[in-house]
């Protein structure tokens, strides 16, 4: 890291929301590590955050399901610009095994632009790591005004296909 | 006492190296048995739809096109169970555990594809899938331009003629070389 | 003129050492946890990003509370800072300073109507109410032993040797006030991160959340050089060896008052925490105030 960067760079610090929408719990186990001393987030100035209103970026758990979906987009609704909407787990994405059930209303990027999807189910905790650090460059991007929104994707069967 | 345990660990720990992984510098250290991304080896697919039927996330789908079928499988989808793996017969499907993880910023990026094309019977010219370079290795032991001809022969003609009959129409067909289909019979073309 | 040069000075630099302090503190907390760290710098780039990002705010949210209690909360941290360093003021206003700066965080916690932020300030309330007594009366016993009121002289330096004892009672008090009003893990109830989310500041985000943390920042280091100035200056230091001396100290300070302390015990609970401040420290603090009593009656 440059001087200028360890002194001045507001996209070195990275504070995390995270947001269960009906996770079977299998991917928090795998974001939890991250702050652990074997994989020590913080030594790039993620830190942890309790509440949505000092979050940078926010972690989603969990296919959307009807329950979650509310308190979702409400959470959604209140973090501050810039910020980074990060899916993790196959179920955020897309749905993954529980695609096509009754009491889903997601994939998360039907309802809210996602920045970034972490495939696996669950991930390892390095791809999260992965993700947060492709973050700084989209905030840093939004922070200038230069981050363009990506246009919706529509496959054949009609399913959103990300932004 | 209990505060001094956590006071010789709090001195330990500050003059011993730190336990954190050097992720990025350093690549993941995997697991022993770690199960990666799916890797598809086209060559070796025989459209089987073995694995379509036995995804538990329905991940993925085969679909016919004009001069083949595809194989397509949503890697946003996929748990990484490996099922599929387990019931190719024909080890199309192998555990790439070179690329441990993955972000992606779109979800497009996330789609595996791969394309069997489809190939001219040598007698009669009807299109049939192009044979597996497994099944023709387990059949007739080598993969050769001979073999493939062979298994390329779709099954009305095999229960029309007899076998020697075959061997020389092959024969004939290899030495004037007028196949049509042999770049993609070798895999050359029309695979992806 | 001079002087003016060198308070505008102090006023710039010793909240961006303060900052650097708690990012001093970060890398020792995370040392101790057997971790990396984030850089040192790491706390000032967490409040150049808090000052570039856009503010949101709860509707019905109390402006002039919010307001009130920012100010409060920065005097309260940043004017003990600059009297502390540079020697200069009333110990007794010192006192008041820094009981105001509490009272800035209910205010701030009071402007939202969120349960998270009531819940901090209820408990944030008790604690004060359990610590701020122990911490008064440190400050009354030194001005007693001293028998001065002033930063420039009241300290271990200006009195005789055999007097430096008893101000052993009101360092001790200090130590065990020092993580309460910090605001560091076994005592921070009233801020906890994980569990009311940091209660007085859960709706607060962007500049108004900088000005927050750099009041913690700004109240660390000034609480540690009142503790080295009063207690920890055997002889009377000036010039740059005063300052390179305050800083060595404030680092030691921080290490074992705050880093140790937080990551060899986990946050207790509000009574656990009022019953310890009600009994131990007062116990001490009530105990050293009769003794320093009954030995300014024998002339001492
Ligand atoms: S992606 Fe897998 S591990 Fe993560 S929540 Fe969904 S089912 Fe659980
Ligand atoms: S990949 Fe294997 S299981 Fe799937 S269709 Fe091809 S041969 Fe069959
Ligand atoms: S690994 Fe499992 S989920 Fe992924 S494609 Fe194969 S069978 Fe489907």
């Amino acid at each position: 890291m440059s001087l200028w960067s360890l002194l001045f760079d507001p996209d070195n610090s990275i504070w995390v929301y995270r947001i269960n929408a009906g996770s079977c719990n299998g991917c928090e186990i795998e974001t939890t590590p991250l702050f652990t001393p074997r994989y020590d987030a913080e030594r790039f100035g993620i830190k942890w955050v309790g509440t949505p209103r000092h979050a940078d970026v926010v972690l989603v758990t969990g296919p959307v399901t009807a329950v979650a979906k509310e308190s979702v987009m409400e959470v959604l609704s209140q973090v501050p610009d810039p910020h980074v909407v990060i899916a993790i787990g196959s179920c955020a994405v897309s749905g993954g095994v529980f695609r096509g059930s009754y009491a889903l209303e997601g994939p998360l990027d039907n309802l809210y632009p996602v920045d970034l999807y972490v495939l696996g189910c669950p991930p390892k905790p390095e791809g999260i790591l992965t993700a947060l650090l492709e973050a700084k460059k989209i905030l840093k991007a939004k922070r200038k005004g230069q981050h363009q929104e990506k246009p919706l994707v529509v496959d054949p069967a009609g399913m959103v296909m990300g932004r | 006492m209990k505060v001094g345990v956590i006071l010789k660990h709090i001195w330990e720990n500050l003059f011993t190296e730190p336990m954190t992984k050097k992720f990025p510098k350093e690549p993941v250290q995997l697991p022993e048995g770690f199960r990666g991304r799916v890797g598809y080896i086209p060559e070796n697919c025989i459209m089987c739809n073995m694995c379509v039927l036995n995804c538990p996330a329905n991940a993925i789908e085969i679909k016919p096109e004009e001069d083949g079928k595809r194989w397509t499988l949503h890697y946003d989808r996929c748990l990484n169970c490996m099922i599929c793996v387990e019931v190719c017969p024909v080890e199309a499907l192998y555990n790439d555990d070179k690329e441990p993880f993955r972000v992606v910023t779109d979800r497009i990026n996330a789609i595996e594809t791969g394309k069997v094309p489809m190939v001219s019977c040598p007698i009669c010219g009807k299109k049939v899938p192009r044979p597996s370079n497994t099944m023709v290795k387990r059949m007739m032991k080598e993969v050769t331009p001979r073999n493939l001809l062979k298994a390329a022969v779709c099954p009305q003609c095999k229960k029309d003629h007899k076998p020697e009959e075959i061997d020389a129409i092959i024969d004939k067909i290899l030495e004037e070389g007028s196949y049509p289909d042999m770049d993609k019979l070798l895999g050359k073309e029309g695979l992806e | 003129m001079n002087i003016y040069i060198t308070y505008i000075l102090l006023g710039v630099l010793l909240p961006l050492i303060a900052l650097l302090y708690d990012g001093i503190e970060r890398k020792m907390t995370a040392r101790i946890q057997g971790r990396v760290g984030p850089p040192i710098t790491q706390s000032w780039l967490d409040f150049i990003k808090l000052l570039t990002k856009k503010v949101k705010l709860p509707e019905d949210t109390n402006m002039l509370m919010l307001f009130t209690g920012l100010v409060l909360m920065f005097a309260g941290a940043f004017i003990p800072l600059i009297m502390v360093f540079m020697r200069k003021g009333d110990l007794i206003l010192l006192m008041y300073l820094m009981v105001g700066g509490t009272l800035g965080i209910l205010l701030t916690g009071l402007a939202f109507r969120s349960p998270y932020s009531r819940v901090g300030v209820s408990r944030e309330m008790q604690m004060a109410f359990a610590y701020e007594i122990s911490f008064i009366f440190a400050i009354v016993i030194t001005i007693m032993v001293t028998g001065c009121r002033t930063l420039e002289s009241c300290n271990v330096s200006s009195i005789p040797l055999v007097k430096w004892p008893l101000l052993l009672i009101p360092f001790i008090l200090f130590l065990f006030v020092a993580p309460a009003k910090v605001g560091v893990v076994p005592v921070d109830i009233g801020e906890a991160e994980s569990e009311i989310a940091e209660g007085p500041f859960v709706e607060i985000g962007g500049r108004y959340l900088a000005i927050a943390k750099l009041s913690k920042s700004m109240k660390m280091l000034a609480l540690m050089q009142l503790i080295t100035l009063l207690y920890l200056l055997p002889a009377d230091v000036t010039g740059i060896w005063y300052w390179i001396y305050s800083f060595v100290i404030d680092g030691v300070l921080v290490f074992f008052t705050i880093s140790v302390v937080r990551n060899a015990a986990s946050r207790i609970k509000i009574d656990q925490a009022v019953k310890f401040y009600a009994t131990v420290p007062l116990t001490i603090g009530i105990i050293g105030l009769v003794i320093v009593y009954l030995m300014r009656g024998w002339g001492m």
